[in-house]
């Protein structure tokens, strides 16, 4: 049996070749860790740097890089699926109920507001406050991971994909699209389409919060250790 | 022509078989029971099996779990609901390949 010191050695080694992630390292410890043992029980003689060695030299001449670059384009594919399926989980049974009514609460708004600018200035509220919400939202989840203290691929994710509202909104406020809003009395339709294409940035703000909730469960329930 | 590269293809399927037979694996146990099954004919490079392990797990064929063992951790893999249909397939395709294999090594037999 190799001692604690020399098990934790193996994470050192792992750095040293270029792999900085818990979540990869956790695997190759317990592999390399293994192997040592198997080796220097079939030969007492070798010693653990020896055995180490040999053990290295098996995962060929690009040593852990292959398997380090497979697991980042991996968990990015698998991330993306997973972002989408939840993207979409609000235009199915039984989210969509909600994505309705919440469009629906808006279409209604628009029918109300029928005094000049109303329309537009309602709009532009509601660009502002999804805005807000993104901000609040990701500080809020940032502060779930506050407690990490080993950097891991799997969590990582949880930093690509954020829909940039801002980019949107400056699209809008840019764009033909809002010239035509900014009519005295906004058209019904181009007030349904704006809405429309906002109610779809906050769908993906709250896909994104399913996707960085899940991702934190899971990053507790299978690497516990990465957390103080 | 070297043994690996005869087996490069059938890599999946051979390790969806150990997944099936055993429920769940580590990386290291896995390579280990190639090497005595074959009685040391086969071994799996660490380079080929874990890059294909993490592909199995992105397109949902295999789930991981983690177990702590004092203070060591080990990642192991199991097939999920699809896996198991998957490795079905994967098993009926790796007959017919040897079977066609067989006709073109040994016709006289495979005829027979």
């Amino acid at each position: 049996m190799i001692t604690d010191a020399q098990y934790e050695s193996l994470f050192a080694f792992c750095r040293k070749h270029y792999v900085h992630y818990y979540d990869v390292q956790v695997e190759l410890v317990d592999h390399l860790s293994t192997a040592i043992e198997d080796k220097m029980t079939a030969n007492p003689k070798l010693s653990f740097e020896q055995a180490l060695d040999s053990i290295y030299a098996g995962f060929g001449i690009k040593g852990f890089a292959d398997i380090v670059a497979t697991r980042m384009e991996m968990v990015s594919k698998k991330s993306r699926k997973q972002k989408w399926k939840l993207f979409f989980s609000y235009f199915t049974v039984p989210k969509i109920a909600m994505t309705i009514c919440l469009y629906a609460v808006i279409l209604l708004m628009g029918r109300f507001l029928t005094q000049d600018y109303f329309r537009g200035v309602f709009l532009a509220v509601l660009g502002v406050s999804l805005f807000v919400f993104e901000i609040i939202y990701s500080i809020h989840l940032n502060r779930l991971f506050k407690k990490q203290i080993k950097e891991m691929i799997f969590t990582n994710e949880r930093l690509s994909g954020i829909i940039d509202t801002v980019f949107f909104v400056q699209i809008l406020f840019t764009s033909s699209v809002f010239d035509f809003a900014e009519a005295k009395q906004m058209h019904f339709l181009a007030y349904s389409m704006i809405s429309l294409f906002m109610l779809v940035i906050f769908i993906s703000i709250l896909a994104h919060r399913d996707f960085v909730k899940e991702l934190h469960s899971n990053a507790l329930k299978l690497y516990p250790k990465a957390f103080a | 022509m070297k043994k690996s590269s005869l087996y490069k293809g059938c890599l999946e399927p051979i390790l969806l078989r150990l997944l099936k037979d055993h429920g769940r694996m580590y990386g290291y146990q896995m390579t280990q029971l190639v090497k005595e099954i074959t009685k040391g004919e086969l071994s799996i490079t660490e380079g080929a099996l874990y890059p294909l392990l993490h592909k199995l797990e992105e397109q949902g064929i295999v789930e991981t779990e983690t177990e702590m063992n004092g203070n060591r951790m080990r990642k192991y893999y199991s097939l999920t609901k699809a896996g198991k249909k998957h490795t079905v397939n994967a098993m009926d395709e790796m007959k017919a390949f040897m079977q066609s294999l067989e006709f073109i090594v040994n016709p006289k037999t495979a005829i027979g």
